[in-house]
């Protein structure tokens, strides 16, 4: 993604129709799509630190509202892998880090955000309840997961890679994808459409294939099935195609489980953090 | 259901192409049993191993393409890598995905019917990587099973799920602080991947790999610059063996019948300047067989003996039969 690396002037803060702001800055932080925390600074209304108002409109989100997690990992008692202290986040804020974009944003508003990220991480995150080995021997027998799911190298690669599954996503999402798991797509990093979105298509001769989307354009749809073959389908070669939003490949594991072995398994999924 | 579409006869061709090509679904993985790989010439429309063949041939035995219709060609796809920099990859070809790497050391897989991105996997460099003497490139994986491997800038072989791109196992090959680094496509031999090292420019000592395909455990390790005490290290005049260099930046061939793998040796070090390093220099500029089980070192042969010139010996062994 190009990014035009011109940032604003220190200490102007983007206010909408702002008088004390430069007037082209306006112009230029719309062109650059920058989105601005639009808050009337009332006498009722509490002053909010003004990290955290950035970090609600422009970092919740990939991390989630108070840092809980998404498409980006959680900031609630993070362990850093490579951020060593508060201002190592200023850089990563500004610059992006593996799959996180930079962020178009001034030193100021980018040191404020850092601290409020910081203090974040510094926060002790809530005790996930269940037991975590009870929940180990459900992923590994009768949950069934490694046939889909891969552990630190173990299992299937066919649904989402739950290695550091813990360290991205909260526990309520983590109980949401194995009770409802069509209601919110996974947002998966190993390919341009890994939303795991579940696809089915007709072909002109009758053939109906049904799968996890793997890519679509105008002219291609490409699918990978249950068991993991990937179909290659031209749309002008399908009489009939559906995007199944709400709609998963996970077993029914709201039926499959009793509600304690639900627990048990997010306590588990919950723990797995990869190697930081 | 019938529409009539008038379309001139190159892209009806591509419609059809493209429908036929629909009716046939990938399987799920690649699966490259050490078998396909040694009968990989059997399959010409396969490109199982980064020199299509043990026997590093390079030999495309395809028919589709000759002088009757090369004039006709036209692109049918295209993909663009992300990162800028230079390609050095091989591309592998089997069951009809293509799997590429491109910089620094990433890994992509392809539909090779449309160039459609089935998945990628991408693995951030420190920003302290270190590359000494040879550009940031990566020359392609390995296949074996249903596994891939790659070598990585910063010293690192990964086994990668070759039907997801999820990492099965990480091994830390050498320390790229002193100038290691792997920048060519791994040899997937039976239950063994087989790497080399880059920096000969560093002062490393070099060597070849050798790593259980399942675990990613150090099967073996040859030292291209014999140790104290070893056949070859009195070819090293006082203690500049310990920065011998002889990297193993290529890949290898095999014979699967005399179980031998066959590796290329580069030059030593210091590089250029022989002045403190007296004596033939074993094992640079060298080709060495290897038992392919042990590690052990069958026989060599050294074409510039005290190299002063840079005169690497990595090209790739092609292995014929000859009279």
């Amino acid at each position: 993604m190009a990014r035009d690396r011109v940032r604003p002037p220190q200490g102007a803060v983007p206010v909408p129709g702002g008088s004390r702001v430069r007037p082209w800055l306006g112009a230029v932080g719309a062109a650059a799509g920058l989105v601005v925390v639009a808050a009337p600074l009332s006498a009722q209304e509490p002053q909010r630190d003004v990290g955290e108002r950035i970090f609600v409109a422009q970092c919740a989100r990939c991390h989630g509202i108070g840092g809980t997690g998404g498409e980006g990992p959680t900031l609630q008692g993070r362990r850093f892998r490579t951020v060593a202290d508060e201002e190592a986040i200023v850089s990563v804020i500004q610059n992006g880090l593996g799959g996180m974009p930079g962020m178009w944003i001034g030193d100021t508003e980018a040191r404020r955000v850092a601290a409020y990220v910081w203090s974040l991480a510094r926060t002790e995150p809530e005790p996930v309840p269940g037991d975590a080995a009870r929940g180990r021997a459900l992923f590994t027998g009768k949950g069934a997961c490694a046939s889909c799911h891969i552990v630190a190298g173990q299992g299937a690669g066919l649904g989402p890679e739950l290695t550091d599954v813990g360290a991205r996503r909260a526990p309520g999402f983590l109980r949401r994808a194995l009770v409802a798991p069509g209601d919110e797509l996974p947002e998966g990093r190993l390919s341009p459409h890994a939303s795991f979105l579940v696809v089915s298509a007709t072909t002109v001769d009758g053939r109906r294939v049904e799968g996890v989307r793997v890519w679509e354009d105008a002219f291609m749809l490409q699918l990978r099935d249950g068991d993991g073959a990937y179909h290659a389908l031209a749309k002008e070669a399908l009489t009939s195609f559906e995007r199944r939003f709400g709609a998963s490949l996970m077993p029914d594991y709201a039926a499959l489980l009793s509600e304690e072995e639900i627990t048990d398994l997010v306590a588990y999924l919950a723990a797995l953090r990869g190697k930081g | 259901m019938s529409r009539r579409r008038f379309v001139s006869p190159p892209a009806a061709f591509a419609a059809a192409t493209v429908t036929l090509q629909s009716l046939h679904p990938v399987p799920a993985a690649s699966q490259v049993p050490f078998e396909r790989l040694v009968n990989a010439a059997a399959e010409p429309g396969s490109w199982l191993t980064y020199s299509g063949t043990y026997a590093s041939h390079r030999y495309a035995a395809l028919h589709g393409i000759h002088r009757g219709n090369v004039a006709t060609l036209r692109p049918v796809w295209t993909y663009q890598v992300r990162t800028p920099g230079l390609v050095e990859t091989t591309p592998l070809v089997a069951d009809g995905v293509m799997y590429l790497t491109e910089p620094p050391s990433n890994v992509t897989a392809l539909d090779a019917a449309t160039g459609r991105v089935l998945w990628r996997w991408e693995r951030p460099m420190p920003r302290d990587l270190r590359t000494i003497g040879f550009p940031r490139v990566n020359r392609g994986v390995a296949i074996l099973g249903e596994t891939l491997f790659v070598g990585t800038l910063d010293g690192w072989l990964v086994a990668l799920d070759a039907g997801s791109g999820a990492v099965r196992w990480e091994t830390h090959v050498a320390d790229n602080a002193l100038g290691h680094s792997l920048t060519l496509a791994p040899l997937a031999i039976d239950g063994k991947v087989v790497v080399g090292t880059s920096g000969g420019e560093a002062g490393i000592r070099g060597f070849v790999d050798a790593y259980d395909a399942e675990t990613g455990a150090l099967a073996w390790r040859f030292w291209t610059i014999p140790g104290p005490g070893e056949p070859g290290n009195d070819t090293w005049g006082g203690d500049s063996w310990e920065h011998g260099a002889g990297a193993t930046w290529l890949t290898g061939s095999y014979d699967p019948e005399l179980d031998l793998v066959y590796w290329g040796i580069g030059n030593p070090g210091p590089d250029w300047n022989g002045d403190v390093r007296p004596g033939d220099n074993l094992y640079t500029c060298s080709l060495v067989a290897l038992d392919a089980r042990t590690g052990e070192l069958r026989w060599h042969f050294q074409f510039t003996p005290h190299d002063t010139h840079d005169w690497d010996a990595n090209q790739i062994p092609v292995l014929v039969d000859a009279e």
